[in-house]
């Protein structure tokens, strides 16, 4: 006789054997060997020897999955949000950018007063401007 | 037939995820982290490393969720993911020393006892010696073979499934868990 663990046809037997999933001509095959053989036995035995206990899974896991989710979301590119979002903000940067545009040939540097001090004077008027393009 | 139920519902949920629904991504995490955090750690013994490694396959599922399409079963596709990252991970060389086994683990009380059946000190003491013998004569099979035994075992998961998620023939499939089977067999055999 033949052990069935000695060739791939065999093998898949016990396999299929295993699963459930022989047909019963196969399984009659499977069961008259085995009734025989001490190692095809401990093979099938096997399986239902290895229940062992597992590690519970730490509380925080879903608070950090969700963190890292949160973290990537907010980093997400503008054009991946939903143009119900990107539409008003990209009007309203249509808007300042042609308040700029605008501003830009009115300002002319005074020698008398220092740089840093113009710049500062720059700075300020273009942020009354930011704040307020609908009063153009 | 109750595969084929979690088939209609786990796609049917990431589905709904796939629509920005967050409470169906909460319960596919509800249903499936603790198979996939344990398969991890069954792969790579370490449950500190298993715990990442799954972070990263949840993390992935919710990041395609918007190209997300029921081509085959979702727990094919969830432990393809967590079997890619799990050979990465113990072919990187991951699991450095340093960090604990889960054979180390086992004291410090976090241990969800499956098999409570042993009453006497001794009893407990060949049970604990049973588990530590079968967590290294399964950590000891090749990655594949191991990865196949696991899903095979302790997800439910049939060869032709494996196979799908393995990316093999189902005669690979089914030579791998003989292989894995039958060594598991002659290094348990004292136990019988
Ligand atoms: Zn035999």
């Amino acid at each position: 006789m033949t052990c069935l663990r000695e060739n791939s046809q065999g093998a898949e037997l016990l396999i299929g054997y295993l699963e459930g999933t022989l047909p019963v001509a196969e399984r009659q095959q499977v069961d008259v060997h085995v009734a025989e053989c001490a190692e095809c036995r401990g093979l099938l035995a096997v399986r239902g020897s290895l229940d062992v206990p597992v590690p519970e899974v730490s509380a925080n896991f879903d608070a950090k999955l969700y963190a890292r989710i949160a973290v990537d979301e907010a980093s997400r590119p503008w054009w991946k949000f939903s143009w119900k979002l990107v539409a008003p903000v990209a009007g309203l940067a249509a808007v300042l950018a042609v308040a700029v545009f605008v501003q830009q040939p009115v300002v002319q540097m005074d020698p008398a007063v220092p740089q840093d001090v113009q710049q500062l004077e720059q700075a300020l008027e273009d942020l009354e401007l930011l704040s307020a393009p609908e009063s153009l | 037939m109750e595969a084929v139920a979690n088939l209609e519902r786990d796609a049917q949920l990431m589905l709904r995820v796939r629509d920005g629904d967050e409470t169906s991504f909460a319960l596919l995490l509800e249903r499936h982290r603790g198979p996939v955090i344990h398969f991890l750690c069954r792969m790579v013994g370490n449950q500190a490393v298993s715990e990442e490694l799954a972070q990263e396959v949840f993390f992935r599922v919710y990041k395609s969720r918007e190209s997300y399409e029921p081509t085959a079963k979702f727990t094919t596709w969830l432990f393809r993911i967590a079997t890619h990252l799990a050979l990465n991970s113990i072919r990187d060389g991951k699991k450095e020393k340093g960090q604990q086994s889960l054979d180390e683990e086992l004291p410090d009380g976090r241990e969800r006892q499956v098999a409570d059946g042993a009453h006497t000190v001794e009893e407990s003491l060949m049970q604990e010696v049973r588990v530590r013998e079968v967590r290294s004569a399964i950590e000891a099979l090749p990655e594949k073979q191991r990865a196949a035994v696991l899903m095979h075992k302790y997800d439910g998961l049939g060869y032709a499934q494996i196979s799908k998620v393995l990316e093999c023939s189902d005669s690979a499939t089914k030579s791998l868990l003989f292989r894995a089977y039958e060594t598991l067999r002659v290094r348990l055999a004292h136990f019988a």
